[in-house]
């Protein structure tokens, strides 16, 4: 048995036990907490009479047998096996920066309301034309790449997304692939002809909505100061009614506005079906950063009330999205290790409008980030150290218990805040620890219910 | 936990295949072939032999543990922004 393998915690008077290596999570009781270390630390003495003093013999023996059985599976208990990363060299998305402009000024914006630090630009035909042949012809045996729209805000150079999405759809059918498109906007320039354009097209949407009007209003302004929540609700749920419901809606909160509880209840509450809410990306002397221990304890306690209501919701029939609890509910309940948060580098890259390569739309526009470009390639030594990168190979991730779980964290975010891609950003360390933990509780506490509620709950997170 | 009759409860969907793996150890399949080594072990002659797939790549005695993370995950969403569409993680 692998004694340091697996990890307990303590969660809302929940006892539960986290194979480091399978990601297998499970609940244990007071006798199973005292029976699995004995186990795992390879007891060979008789626990039944160790313990009699304490548990009565029947219980005793029902627990280690079922400990014994959960060893025996392969799931838990098993020790390290060695990971052989495998370097991914093609490329199955791209991410095009359409625009290094935008029409809002938002105050917490990590991208310098657009302009990433540098001149106001969109990008041209001609660049948008070669970072779409410079996908396909880097795309290896991938049957299909994603083309991503990001700004600044997008919308502002639409004129080209409809030519880039013509120009991607030839490129693609002359070469026998297939292509699918994303695009990440503000929401305010939406009209029924790019509504109708993008649903048409089928892109895989994300719009940015901070929830309540006080606190959206309060952080996106137009550059004239002008409110668009408004504008931005009746967009999106124009485009919710007469179009689809296959889109997320992304808000963020700050230091100043950490009860995001209710703006994940908000947006929840307009019947939308893809709920993510994150933490502003601002260094730490930003007025708006979260980044002492004090203000990251704060979160914590909001993702906690988070937890209550996202169980309250389940049981009475309304359950809540939110990308975090859903997505950790998905891999607690099929567990699958992972040695890297993504494809950054690798499978997945970004184009400024430049014409510089990007491992990915956080790591714009640092110089030191840049791994090519697309006149001249790959360059392959800057690109590596991206395409290598894996938990294992952060100091402070190998020794961290939830390491296969989260893959090592966010290579953008090490960078930027500790300039270092192998020292993990901590904050976010300690934010996926807690949702973590948290999502284990609600799934112990759905578990209750039975077999129909497992069900439903698997329904609600695979809408 | 709630119930009193387990003192541990997988949150992943093993505790299905641990019924099952329980079933399929205590079947034995009485015409097995073994003629072909001495050693208990798979000869591919019926399905539910407690032998059966150790040797083979068919149903294991026990669940099989969960794949090994060999590559990327290259269609994972962003975890860090919650930005995510099929393909990338954009």
């Amino acid at each position: 048995m692998q004694r340091n393998s697996v990890h307990f915690f303590s969660v809302k008077d929940r006892y539960f036990a986290y194979d480091i290596n399978t990601t297998f999570c499970t609940e244990l009781d007071s006798v199973a907490l005292t029976i699995m270390p004995e186990l795992l630390s390879g007891a060979s003495g008789n626990l039944e009479k160790k313990y009699a003093h304490v548990y009565p013999t029947p219980q005793l023996h029902r627990c280690i047998k079922e400990c014994n059985e959960l060893l025996d599976s392969g799931y838990f208990g098993v020790g390290h096996s060695p990971y052989k990363h495998r370097i991914q060299n093609n490329v199955s998305a791209i991410c095009l920066h359409i625009a290094h402009n935008c029409n809002l000024s938002c105050e917490y914006c990590y991208a310098d309301t657009g302009a990433f630090g540098a001149n106001r630009q969109l990008m041209s035909r001609h660049i948008m034309q070669k970072a779409i042949d410079f996908a396909f012809v880097h795309s290896g045996d991938f049957e299909s790449i994603n083309v991503g729209f990001f700004g600044g805000e997008p919308l502002l150079n639409f004129k080209l997304i409809r030519e880039a999405v013509e120009y991607a759809r030839n490129t693609a059918n002359s070469l026998n692939k297939k292509v699918t498109f994303s695009m990440a906007s503000n929401a305010v320039l939406l009209t029924p002809d790019i509504m109708d354009f993008i649903n048409r097209e089928n892109f895989s949407l994300l719009f940015s909505l901070d929830g309540p009007q006080k606190v959206h209003d309060r952080m996106r302004k137009t550059k004239h100061r002008k409110k668009t929540h408004a504008v931005v609700i009746k967009n999106i749920s124009e485009y919710l009614r007469n179009y689809s419901d296959n889109f997320t809606v992304r808000g963020t909160f700050t230091r100043t506005t950490p009860n995001f509880s209710d703006q994940v209840l908000f947006l929840n509450d307009q019947g939308f079906k893809s709920v993510s809410v994150e933490p502003a990306q601002l260094v730490e002397t930003h007025p708006h950063s979260i980044s002492t221990h004090g203000e990251i304890t704060r979160i914590l306690y909001e993702y906690d009330k988070l937890a209550d209501l996202y169980l309250k919701r389940f049981n009475k029939g309304q359950p809540l999205h939110f990308y975090h609890f859903d997505h950790c509910l998905k891999k607690l309940l099929d567990p699958k290790p992972t040695h890297t948060e993504c494809g950054a580098g690798g499978g997945f890259i970004a184009i400024a409008p430049t014409g510089e390569i990007f491992p990915c739309f956080e790591t714009v526009p640092e110089k030191e980030n840049c791994i090519g470009h697309i006149d001249f390639g790959f360059d392959t030594h800057k690109r590596r150290i991206f395409q290598r990168m894996h938990a294992d190979l952060r100091e402070e991730c190998r020794r961290c218990w939830i390491k296969y779980f989260c893959g090592g964290g966010c290579h953008a975010f090490n960078i930027r805040y500790n300039n270092n891609i192998k020292i993990p950003y901590k904050p976010q360390c300690e934010f996926i620890k807690y949702r973590f933990k948290l999502s284990a509780w609600i799934l112990s506490e759905i578990m209750n219910g039975g077999e129909r509620s497992v069900k439903i709950l698997k329904k609600h997170l695979n809408e | 936990m709630k119930s009193k009759n387990h003192h541990i409860k997988p949150l992943a969907n093993v505790g299905e295949s641990l019924k099952k793996s329980k079933g399929n150890k205590k079947q034995v399949i009485e015409d097995c072939d073994k003629s072909k080594d001495s050693v208990p072990a798979c000869h591919g002659c019926k399905d539910d032999c407690k032998y059966y797939c150790q040797t083979q790549s068919k149903i294991a005695p026990n669940p099989p543990p969960p794949p090994k993370p060999d590559t990327p995950p290259e269609d994972n969403p962003c975890n860090s922004t919650g930005i995510r569409a099929p393909g990338g993680p954009i």
